[in-house]
């Protein structure tokens, strides 16, 4: 009895919630062949886009948008911008996904580069800071990950990258061990 | 939901690319961006394919909260914040050459030049100079004359017991008197009677 208790209570604190608001759209902004803008990496690669969301208008904390129909499977890489608090998911050079994010104080800084996700699991609560975070995909060996969490305004994370939860569920589930995480510097912060 | 042609921020040559782009929107030649079929036309057209010549980076731009300051989230006083804010700027006042400002006082003060009346002047006596020579009076008392009696101090008379002075505490002694014990209850209940009362009264004066 009880343990059916704690795992309705477990199923009800990772099931994703709902977004926020929806977030006006247009048709996705499809680049002409040979002529694909390229993203600069900060490990010097760039990487070709095809095809990014066409989203009209300024998304908030806790805002993000997801479109992944009519893009085929392919290379998965994900771009996090800490100068615009923004994430961006790619598949085969189109965007699926893009989010506003939370990242680190000054203080705990965000490290930037590239790095491969590490380990993904659902459920983590972590060593460190004794606290849930659920959809963690981890980036470095000392903890630093992206995982769901309350993105609102004015807050931050000890270093860790936080998107809301039910954008954590599907890029948990679009992503693999192994795939790309480039974490673009702060603003202020040129290199 | 066109976006402004200055917020593209490109250089002369994308924006001829960019018009271009429009006669291509138009109908004029083949377009550059292949659109959604879902939804769209030739306004999302134009829209998407203005949108589409810019950089990527500036569509993240466009959808962006915002960048973080340095420092917006940090509990701590930074080494900037310690320094003196509140500097009190004097307005720079530069001297004026061509015309001085003359000052004049609005009250100057007269007063006649000073003059002792009683003054004497040196080599002219008034009158008969009294001399300082005194006259003799009477002796005082402390005058060297024949002295009255004065009274041993210390020492013992020959023959005579051993006086021993008094020997009086100095700041008097530690238990008050029973009078200045009265004086004190006295003093302390009228401070009090005076304060209750005057707080009665204010009481009665803010009702």
């Amino acid at each position: 009895m009880l343990a059916a208790v704690v795992a309705r209570h477990h199923a009800d604190r990772y099931l994703p919630d709902p977004p926020v608001r929806q977030i006006e759209t247009g048709p996705r902004i499809w680049y002409p062949a040979g002529q694909y803008p390229v993203l600069a990496l900060p490990d010097g690669e760039h990487r070709t886009v095809k095809s990014v969301l066409n989203v009209r208008e300024t998304m908030h904390f806790g805002d993000y948008v997801w479109n992944d129909q009519h893009v085929p499977q392919g290379d998965t890489w994900v771009r996090v911008d800490l100068a615009r608090q923004l994430l961006s998911v790619f598949r085969d050079g189109h965007e699926i996904g893009s989010a506003v994010i939370l990242y680190g104080t000054d203080g705990k800084p965000t490290p930037t580069g590239v790095f491969p996700i590490m380990e993904k699991q659902v459920e983590h609560r972590s060593s460190l800071y004794d606290a849930e975070m659920p959809f963690m995909l981890r980036l470095t060996g000392d903890g630093v990950a992206i995982h769901a969490s309350n993105v609102r305004r004015g807050s931050a994370t000890h270093g860790c990258i936080g998107v809301p939860p039910s954008f954590a569920a599907l890029l948990f589930a679009a992503v693999k061990r192994g795939d790309t995480v480039a974490i673009m510097p702060p603003a202020g912060i040129r290199g | 939901m066109l976006p402004k042609l200055s917020r593209l921020k490109i250089a002369g040559r994308g924006r001829r690319l960019v018009l271009l782009g429009l006669l291509a929107a138009s109908g004029v030649g083949t377009g550059y961006v292949a659109i959604d079929r879902s939804e769209g036309g030739i306004g999302g057209a134009k829209a998407a394919m203005m949108a589409a010549l810019a950089d990527p980076l500036s569509l993240f731009t466009d959808r962006s909260p915002g960048g973080r300051e340095p420092g917006a989230l940090t509990q701590t006083k930074g080494p900037r914040e310690r320094t003196l804010t509140q500097t009190r700027e004097r307005p720079h006042t530069t001297p004026k050459a061509a015309a001085p400002v003359e000052h004049v006082l609005a009250s100057v003060r007269e007063r006649p030049p000073f003059v002792d009346e009683g003054a004497i002047p040196y080599g002219q006596p008034e009158g008969p100079i009294t001399p300082d020579i005194l006259p003799p009076e009477s002796p005082g008392p402390f005058s060297p004359g024949p002295s009255p009696f004065i009274p041993p101090i210390t020492g013992s008379g020959p023959g005579g017991p051993p006086v021993t002075p008094p020997v009086t505490p100095p700041g008097g002694g530690g238990v008050p008197e029973p009078a200045t014990w009265a004086m004190l209850m006295i003093g302390f209940f009228s401070i009090g009677t005076a304060l209750r009362r005057r707080q009665r009264l204010a009481a009665v004066a803010n009702r």
